[in-house]
């Protein structure tokens, strides 16, 4: 289910107010962890969050956050953003590929991370999903790992929906 | 296989030519030769080096360097004080930089250009308990990457700023609580800092007394 701005908002805020991080020790894995708990809680997919969501967020918590940045971390706030934007456009990318896998029966599905890459390179073709065929091959074979988190939280979603209803999803950590 | 040695006696020298030329600036004097320094009432921060400098095989060199803050009381096991990380509780490690391989002056300059680069900011970002001690309060999730990673030290160092910043009764208060807490815990370094938190609680009692 697709959910509001302001409730991804909110939640990114719920996160940061939780977590009560200074600005200065808000990474952009901080970020990541961030906006992977607002794709759990909102049920959202993360090719339908905006990063600016979530640094609008950050500028909520934190009247000083830009300032913070440029202060403390080198190329300042602008390239902190840059890095934020790409890495959640990034994890949309590792979760639709994984999404895309999936549809590959499970018996034909290989096991090994090579072998999977080739499989998932094909599969894309197949949808002429030319965007994500050339972005998988710029990181290649790499993605993998990524991609294999988001099979594992995919699987557990699974499990939660059918064996324990209203668990809390955990997402595995998805770092630089 | 060929064996390599830059020497520790050399690294040491471009070390201390690089504080004089690049750090003494912002503050810092050598105060070991593995170690510059600034100081501020209860606290130094420091940049220092350590590495396989000494004869090696070319895959077995490195040179790391990094910088710290540690908090000047009796405990304070910052650099020069320990000799490995490990042996370390007290102050705060951000990150730094490593070189491995065959090492020259050029290596190691730039490294340590890149650490001053990447960590300077956040050292000047807080200068001082003050700074340390407002941003940690203002933000508990951070406490432990100002005042240390460890729970005892932590609270210790958090102690102790409160006491440099003349908050007598709050440091006391803390120290009180470190000195309830190891019950009979062996540990060498925790009975060290049960010990010290008990002094420095009667001590601040005689003070509040007199």
């Amino acid at each position: 289910m697709k959910q509001s701005v302001q409730a991804q908002t909110d939640t990114a805020l719920e996160f940061l107010r939780n977590a009560a991080l200074s600005p200065v020790h808000i990474t952009e894995e901080a970020v990541v962890l961030a906006t992977n708990y607002v794709c759990s809680v909102t049920e959202t997919r993360w090719v339908d969050v905006d990063a600016k969501t979530i640094l609008n967020a950050l500028d909520i918590y934190s009247a000083d956050f830009r300032a913070e940045k440029d202060a403390t971390v080198e190329g300042g706030y602008e390239r902190f953003e840059q890095r934020v934007s790409a890495l959640i456009h990034l994890n949309g990318l590792f979760e639709h590929c994984a999404a895309v896998f999936l549809e590959i029966p499970r018996k034909a599905r290989p096991k090994s991370s090579a072998k999977r890459y080739d499989a998932l390179r094909k599969q894309l073709k197949k949808h002429d999903d030319v965007h994500a065929l050339r972005l998988l091959e710029e990181i290649g074979v790499r993605a993998m790992v990524k991609i294999e988190q988001f099979l594992v939280a995919h699987e557990y979603a699974k499990h939660a929906d059918r064996d324990m209803p209203g668990a809390v999803i955990i997402v595995p950590r998805h770092g630089k | 296989m060929r064996r390599i040695s830059i020497g520790k006696e050399r690294v040491g020298n471009i070390f201390k030519s690089f504080v004089e030329a690049e750090l003494a600036v912002s503050g810092f004097t050598l105060t070991a030769p593995t170690v510059a320094e600034r100081k501020s009432p209860g606290l130094r921060q420091g940049v220092y080096w350590f590495g396989n400098v000494e004869a090696y095989e070319p895959e077995q060199g490195f040179f790391a360097a990094s910088t710290f803050w540690s908090f000047t009381h009796e405990l304070d096991d910052g650099p020069p004080m320990a000799q490995g990380g490990n042996d370390r509780l007290s102050g705060v490690y951000p990150e730094g930089v490593m070189e491995t391989g065959s090492l020259d002056e050029d290596r190691i300059v730039t490294a340590l250009r890149r650490l001053v680069k990447s960590n300077l900011p956040l050292l000047n970002r807080f200068p001082d308990t003050v700074s340390l001690l407002s941003e940690a309060e203002r933000y508990p999730g951070s406490a432990q990457y100002l005042l240390g990673l460890d729970a005892l030290a932590s609270r210790f160092n958090l102690a102790h700023c409160l006491e440099t910043n003349g908050l007598k009764a709050d440091a006391k208060e803390v120290y009180a609580l470190i000195a309830s807490m190891g019950g009979r815990n062996p540990n060498r370094l925790v009975r060290a800092y049960l010990s010290a938190a008990e002094r420095h609680v009667k001590a601040l009692s005689e003070e509040a007394s007199s």
